[in-house]
C-alpha cells in the first residue's frame, strides 16, 4: 500500500509538471521527514553522486558530441558512406545507418546521433525522393544507434547507478547495436526496392571514393581512439571522452570547422544537457535513498519473484511495465527511477544485470521514438522541419523492430553476453 | 534585485560550462602525462571531480532560468491560463522545498567540517570547506532564482521553454 502511494504522488507530481529532477527529490525529502529520518543524509547523497570520475564521462562525451555536430563533421561521414554504398538500392537509406552507427562509436547520445547524420542525410534522400515519413523515421531509430553502440550515456549513468562495469556495459551493447543497425539497413534497402520510391545514384568512382573516405577518417580514427583506448585498457571511459573531447577540438579546428561562436554554443549547450542529466541523477539520489528506508525496493522484490516464479514471465511483466512507462515518462528519468526499484528483484531471478541493462536500454531506444514524449522525434521534427506526425508515422516500424529485438534478447541472451564473457 | 539575480545565475551557469570544459583538458592532460611522460599526475582525478560538483550545482540555476529542467508536459500545456500558473508556481514550490532542505543542512554540513578542519581523504588533502561549499551556495543560488520565476510568473508571465521541447536548441541531447 506504500508503494501504491509513493507512486501515485510521483504520477502527481509529474503530471503537475514539476521538473522530474524536483519531483523525485522533493518526494525523497517529505519521505524521509514523514518517517522522521535524518535530513543530513540529503546533501551528504548529493555531494556522493557528483563525487564521481565516472559520471565525468557524461560532460565529456557531451562535448565532444556538441563539437562534432558544429564542426559540420556529419557531412564528412554522411559523404564518405555515401560514396561506398549510395548506388544500392535504397542506397542512401543504407548510407545513413551506417552513418548513425559510426557516428554512435563516437557519441554515446541519441539526440546528438540523429541531429548530426539527420541535418545531412534528410536533405540528401528527400532531394533523391525518398518517401519522407520513411526518411524522418530511419534517422529517428538511426539517431537511438548512439545510445546503444559504445560509448553510451545511459550505460555510463546506469553503470554508476548499478555498480557495474561500464566498460563490460559497453561490450554487451555492440552486439544487440550492430544487430538493430542491420535490421534497420535491409528494412531500408527492402522499402526502397519493394516501391518506396527513390533516384538511384550512379556509382562513385574510385576517386571520389578516396577523396570523400580522406575528410571522413578523422571521424574514424576518433572513434578507434574512443573505443581503443577503453578496451587496451590505456583509459578509463572518463579519460577516453576527455581524449576524444580534445581530439574533436584539434580536428575541427584543423579543419578550420570551428570558430570562437561555435565553440561558446557547443560549451554551453554541453553544459546545459549535463546540468539537466546530473540533476536527475541527484534528486532520484535522494528519492533512492528514502525509498530505501522504506523497504520499497525490497518489498516490489519481494511481491515480484513471489507473482513471477518464472524469469520469462517476469521479464515479460516488467517490460511491459518498462514499455508503458516510456510512453509518458522521459527516458532517464525512466532508468534513474525505475532501475533502483527493480535492480533487487535481478539477482532473485537470476538475471544478468549487464543482460538487463541492455535490455533496458533497448527499451529506452524505443521510449525515444514512440509518442507523445520521444525525444528523437521532437529532434527530427526539428532538423527536418517536418510535422510531428510525419515523423511518428515514419517511426512506428522501427519502433516494431526494436520491441522484437528486445524479445529476442531474451531467447539469445549471447547477442548481448556473448561479446563480454568470452573475449 | 531580480536583474542581478538573473545576472548571477547567468555568469554561474557561463562559469559552469567552462568549468566542464577545463575538466576535458585535465582528464587528457592526466592520460598524456601517464602514457607519454610515464608521470602521472596526483591533482586531475580530485580537482576534475571537485569541478563537476560545483560546476552542476552552480549551473542549477542557469538551467532553471532558462526553462532547460526537464519535465513531462502531458497537462497544462497552455501558458496563458490560471491553472498553468498555479501548477507552474507549485513546481517551483517543489524546487524551493527540495533547494532549501538541502541549502539547510548542506550548510551544517559544511560549518561542521570548516570548524573541525576537515580534509578529503586524498594526496591533496582539499579542506572540505570548499567542497562541500557547493551545495549550499549552488542550490541557495538555485532557490532565490526559483522566487525570482515564482514573481516572474505572477507578473510578466511564463517565460518559454528552451529544453527538451525544441531539440534544435539541444544538439548535445539528454540520451
Amino acid at each position: 500500500m506504500e508503494a501504491f502511494l509513493i507512486l501515485l504522488a510521483l504520477v502527481v507530481l509529474l503530471v503537475l509538471r514539476v521538473p522530474v529532477a524536483f519531483a523525485v527529490g522533493s518526494l525523497g525529502i517529505v519521505l524521509l521527514f514523514l518517517k522522521g529520518l535524518p535530513m543530513i543524509g540529503v546533501p551528504q547523497r548529493l555531494y556522493g553522486t557528483m563525487d564521481s570520475f565516472e559520471l565525468l564521462a557524461v560532460p565529456l562525451f557531451l562535448l565532444m558530441s556538441n563539437v562534432l555536430l558544429r564542426g559540420g563533421v556529419g557531412k564528412d561521414l554522411f559523404a564518405a558512406v555515401q560514396s561506398w554504398v549510395g548506388h544500392w538500392p535504397g542506397g542512401l537509406g543504407a548510407a545513413t545507418v551506417i552513418s548513425c552507427a559510426l557516428f554512435s562509436a563516437i557519441s554515446g547520445s541519441s539526440v546528438a546521433t540523429a541531429a548530426t547524420i539527420g541535418t545531412v542525410a534528410i536533405p540528401e534522400m528527400t532531394r533523391r525522393g525518398y518517401d519522407r515519413p520513411f526518411v524522418l523515421g530511419m534517422l529517428a531509430a538511426g539517431g537511438t544507434l548512439g545510445i546503444l553502440i559504445p560509448p553510451s550515456i545511459p550505460l555510463i549513468i546506469y553503470g554508476v547507478i548499478t555498480e557495474e562495469s561500464i566498460p563490460t556495459l559497453f561490450l554487451a551493447g555492440v552486439g544487440p547495436g550492430l544487430f538493430l543497425a542491420g535490421i534497420f539497413l535491409v528494412y531500408g534497402v527492402l522499402y526502397a526496392k519493394l516501391g518506396g520510391g527513390y533516384t538511384p545514384l550512379a556509382k562513385a568512382g574510385w576517386a571520389e571514393r578516396r577523396a570523400a573516405s580522406l575528410l571522413a577518417l578523422p571521424t574514424v580514427l576518433l572513434a578507434v581512439v574512443i573505443i581503443g583506448s577503453i578496451y587496451t585498457g590505456i583509459a578509463t571511459p572518463s579519460e577516453s571522452a576527455g581524449v576524444g573531447f580534445v581530439l574533436a577540438l584539434l580536428i575541427t579546428f584543423a579543419m578550420r570547422r570551428m570558430t570562437w561562436e561555435k565553440l561558446r554554443e557547443a560549451t554551453y549547450s554541453a553544459m546545459r544537457t549535463t546540468v539537466m542529466i546530473f540533476l536527475i541523477i541527484a534528486g532520484a539520489k535522494v528519492f533512492s535513498y528514502a525509498i530505501t528506508l522504506y523497504l520499497i525496493p525490497q518489498t516490489i522484490s519481494q511481491v515480484l519473484t513471489s507473482t513471477f516464479a518464472d524469469a520469462g514471465l517476469f521479464m515479460l511483466a516488467v517490460g511491459g511495465v518498462l514499455l508503458l512507462i516510456g510512453f509518458f515518462l522521459e527516458a532517464l528519468s525512466m532508468l534513474l527511477i525505475m532501475v533502483p526499484v527493480l535492480f533487487p528483484s535481478l539477482e532473485a531471478m537470476g538475471i544478468s544485470p549487464i543482460w538487463f541493462g541492455i535490455f533496458f536500454v533497448v527499451l529506452i531506444e524505443t521510449a525515444l521514438i514512440t509518442p507523445p514524449v520521444g525525444l528523437n522525434l521532437f529532434v527530427i521534427q526539428a532538423v527536418g522541419r517536418a510535422r510531428i506526425e510525419e515523423v511518428v508515422k515514419g517511426a512506428w516500424p522501427f519502433a516494431v523492430m526494436m520491441l522484437c529485438t528486445a524479445v529476442l534478447l531474451w531467447f539469445w541472451q549471447d547477442l548481448a553476453l556473448f561479446l563480454p564473457f568470452y573475449f | 534585485m531580480i536583474k542581478l539575480i538573473d545576472t548571477l545565475s547567468e555568469f554561474a551557469g557561463k562559469l559552469a560550462a567552462w568549468m566542464f570544459f577545463a575538466i576535458g583538458l585535465f582528464v587528457t592532460f592526466e592520460v598524456v602525462m601517464r602514457y607519454v611522460f610515464t608521470l602521472p599526475t596526483i591533482w586531475v582525478d580530485e580537482v576534475s571531480r571537485i569541478f563537476q560538483i560545483w560546476a552542476t550545482f552552480l549551473a542549477a540555476a542557469f538551467v532553471l532560468k532558462h526553462r532547460d529542467m526537464i519535465l513531462i508536459e502531458v497537462a497544462f500545456k497552455d501558458p496563458t491560463t490560471l491553472a498553468r500558473k498555479v501548477v507552474e508556481t507549485f513546481g517551483l514550490l517543489a524546487i524551493l522545498l527540495f533547494c532549501g532542505v538541502a541549502c539547510w543542512y548542506g550548510f551544517e554540513l559544511w560549518l561542521k567540517a570548516t570548524r573541525a578542519g576537515h580534509t578529503t581523504d586524498t594526496f591533496l588533502a582539499t579542506p572540505k570547506w570548499i567542497t562541500h561549499g557547493s551545495i549550499w551556495v549552488g542550490l541557495g543560488l538555485l532557490f532565490i532564482q526559483g522566487l525570482v520565476e515564482i514573481l516572474r510568473v505572477w507578473t510578466v508571465g511564463i517565460p518559454p521553454r528552451t529544453g527538451q521541447g525544441e531539440a534544435d536548441d539541444q544538439p548535445g541531447g539528454v540520451h
